[in-house]
């Protein structure tokens, strides 16, 4: 067991770096559950919205009662940079000032110039603020014309904007019930968190075991390397099993009976699929053996890489044909896919056959890394032996 | 003195040939993933465009259909119907080629299959048709004589907003990827500072323990190991800069040099965050290294890397890791340059990270002056 115990003593060195990636994981995906809201329904888009009334009119006040009924009002300091900022990262859509003297105006039948506001031009948001504000306004001046006094016409639109037209919501995926999107967030971040974790874990340990020093003082040691190489991989898929226990427990604390029913034993079996996959791709890296500071800039190419191109962190739904054409080369993109047919994101349905394709090519992608993985590690050593 | 050991501490850094190259290599190839995965994503995603739509029974209201072909027309159309039946309209919205299907009848209803901007905008369009059809009635009703009036003001067009530019900058918010991008290879620079504090350190490598027997004072040693590093990372970080601006035609801003020098001054903030981190403790190299790594990014995530509001979400809950943390620190030069026309906050935020620098630096020479070694 020398071969195991000394594995095990190098991987207790690197498992620092590991677990910081996982404990962020975790944490962050317990703010996630917490915060998290879930809904099928039809409902509005609501935007952020600053308003700063400078006519403090009973007209005025309206409106501003009318807006936040149906947008959240945000509070931005009256500060350029502040509000540019709120904007940029679009924690406001509308920085809207009600203009003095818009409830005479309003009254003579003017609409020019009540309103000033920033905004990120051009955009959907901005659009259906313009669209909501102009049929509010466009309410009040038809009334005031059609001989109502300015606070009748108010209280006249505020009830008509209260008739909303119905809307039904044909939803074409299954019920997701059993498996809301929180949980499918946790299962797509996996794909990023296991090949990171794995690559920067697992791979300077097994560099350090196959350093040719220790590799030489191994062979000439009585130890069989039909043993040599079984406690190797014995060390490993502990240390892999260890990490998807570690993980599917805090699945278990955080969703509870979701992470038991048939679409979270479904999800489990696709993450247990690529984990198969991340480990392989952590022994090929260590076969491949590149420079041993190079290996965490390495594994962020891959993980990140991998991320963007196959809709980790950015939604496949959002991303190009062009893109989506060549995630499909890596096994990301059919992880992500299994998994957003299982939480039915961006409105993918779940069908069985589609699912045993995803991992059936996740399967293709290890069984090609593990001859790969052999194919270089013999040419490795028969170069060695020749020496 | 100074020169000698500045130039073998640049030539030590440069013949780390692997690394050099990932750390060349990897801004080009996750710019170019970037700039696949979001290069148009803002004019996809956010700019407004005409908005598909399905209208079913159009035939039984015609004032319903002309409203709708004005407001189709042109080059600022609102909308892009298709007139068609109950099954073709579910097909399209099954297939996401349309947001909503509206039902034109005795009253106006849509079916949606999500919820998003643009089935609220349909709707919100719907409502306003509603509502001016009711005043109609109602004044036709009850005060016919206004009926004109009310009529002209309800066609009125309605240019209620002054709307003020802000900047003239790129409010594409998918750039901050690019800024944090740079932000992540600057914070590299952990790797070539803990290089740089471990190359000094007796017990950690061969050649800290040469250094430690020549008479060079520790300080000038240490300096130009730094040194050395940040001129390395500086080139790595320009390189990046230069792909993603000149080559990927990222919009930055125009100030080119100070783009390339918040480069720099993130490298140096990257540089002696990891020369602090090699100073601590007797861990090796690869030790230290994977425990700078990850850190770097986890402060590039709360900067904004993977998910690219969670600068905002920090900013609203914890502002004050934002003004500490590194990487955001560093996206945010980026960002000034791109957004602000003054260059105010860009000075202090530039500052901020020159403070960093000379703490991280002076702790990691505390940590590691006059030791002595009797026996390694």
């Amino acid at each position: 067991m020398q071969v195991f115990k000394t594995f095990m003593k190098v991987m207790k060195k690197h498992l620092l770096s590991s677990m910081i990636y996982v404990t962020v994981f975790v944490t962050i995906c317990v703010a996630m559950t917490m915060t998290s809201s879930d809904t099928n329904e039809f409902e509005d888009s609501q935007l952020d919205i600053s308003i700063t009334d400078l006519d403090n009119s009973e007209a005025s006040r309206a409106l501003a009662e009318y807006i936040g009924s149906s947008h959240d009002i945000v509070e931005i300091e009256d500060d350029k940079d502040k509000i540019l900022d709120a904007l940029y990262y679009r924690r406001a859509d509308i920085i809207l000032t009600i203009n003095e003297g818009y409830s005479e105006k309003l009254s003579a039948g003017e609409t020019e110039g009540l309103f000033s506001d920033y905004r990120v031009p051009g955009s959907y948001s901005t659009q259906f603020f313009d669209s909501q504000l102009n049929q509010y306004i466009s309410m009040i001046s038809a009334y005031t014309a059609g001989g109502m006094d300015i606070t009748e016409a108010v209280a006249k639109a505020a009830e008509l904007s209260a008739n909303e037209i119905e809307v039904e919501t044909l939803d074409f995926s299954v019920s997701n019930a059993d498996f809301d999107s929180v949980i499918g967030m946790f299962f797509q971040y996996l794909a990023y968190i296991l090949i990171i974790v794995l690559i920067s874990g697992l791979c300077p340990t097994l560099l350090v075991m196959t350093k040719s020093d220790i590799r030489n003082r191994m062979n000439c040691s009585s130890l069989s390397l039909t043993s040599q190489m079984t406690q190797l991989i014995a060390g490993t898929l502990i240390v892999v099993a260890a990490l998807y226990i570690i993980l599917m427990t805090v699945a278990a604390v955080l969703f509870k009976s979701m992470l038991f029913n048939e679409k979270g034993l479904l999800a489990m079996l696709n993450g247990f699929v690529y984990l198969i996959f991340a480990m392989l791709l952590a022994f090929l890296l260590s076969v491949i053996a590149p420079g041993k500071n190079a290996i965490n800039v390495i594994a962020q190419v891959i993980s990140l890489g991998m991320s963007f191109l196959c809709g980790v962190f950015v939604p496949q739904e959002l991303l190009s044909g062009t893109v989506l054409s060549i995630g499909k080369f890596l096994p990301a993109y059919w992880y992500v896919r299994a998994n957003n047919m299982i939480s039915g994101t961006g409105g993918e349905t779940f069908v069985m056959s589609e699912y045993l394709v995803c991992i059936g090519i996740e399967l293709a992608f290890s069984a090609a890394m593990f001859c790969v993985v052999l194919l270089i590690a013999k040419t490795k050593r028969r170069a060695v032996s020749v020496n | 003195m100074f020169w000698h050991n500045f130039k073998y501490n640049l030539i030590n850094t440069i013949r780390q040939k692997d690394l050099i190259f990932w750390m060349m290599l990897f801004p080009i190839l996750l710019g170019t993933f970037f700039y696949m995965a979001f290069g148009n994503l803002y004019e996809e995603d956010e700019l407004f465009s005409e908005i598909p739509v399905a209208v079913v029974g159009a035939e039984s209201d015609e004032t319903f259909r002309s409203v709708m072909d004005e407001l189709s027309a042109g080059d600022n159309a609102l909308f892009n119907p298709e007139y068609t039946d109950d099954e073709t309209a579910r097909r399209l919205l099954e297939d996401g080629d349309v947001h909503s299907i509206v039902y034109v009848g005795e009253e106006l209803t849509m079916s949606v299959n999500g919820t998003g901007l643009m089935p609220s905008i349909i709707k919100s369009f719907l409502e306003q048709y509603e509502t001016q059809k009711t005043i109609i009635t109602d004044t036709a009703m009850r005060n016919p004589e206004k009926l004109e009036a009310v009529i002209a003001a309800l066609s009125e067009e309605i240019n209620c907003v002054d709307t003020k530019e802000l900047s003239g900058g790129n409010m594409d918010a998918y750039a901050q990827y690019f800024h944090n991008l740079i932000a992540m290879v600057a914070l590299f620079g952990t790797t070539s500072g803990l290089m740089a504090a471990i190359d000094n350190q007796g017990n950690l490598s061969a050649i800290g323990a040469r250094k430690c027997i020549s008479p060079t004072h520790k300080l000038v040693s240490i300096i130009t190991a730094l040194l050395a590093s940040f001129v390395a990372q500086t080139f790595c970080t320009a390189l990046s800069t230069t792909y993603l601006v000149f080559v990927l035609k990222v919009d930055m801003g125009d100030n080119i040099p100070l783009l390339y020098l918040s480069g720099a001054i993130g490298s140096l903030a990257g540089v002696s965050i990891g020369f602090f981190i090699g100073s601590i403790g007797r861990m090796t190299m690869q030790v230290k290294n994977g425990i700078a790594m990850a850190g770097t990014m986890f402060l590039c995530f709360m900067s904004g890397l993977m998910v690219g509001n969670m600068k905002s979400v920090v900013e609203v809950n914890a502002p004050w890791f934002n003004r500490i943390n590194p990487a955001a620190l560093i996206s945010d030069l980026f960002y000034c340059l791109s957004i602000y026309d003054d260059y105010t906050r860009y000075i202090q935020t530039a500052g901020t990270l020159l403070i960093i620098s000379v703490i991280f630096t002076a702790g990691g020479f505390l940590l590691t002056r006059r030791k002595k070694y009797a026996s390694i």
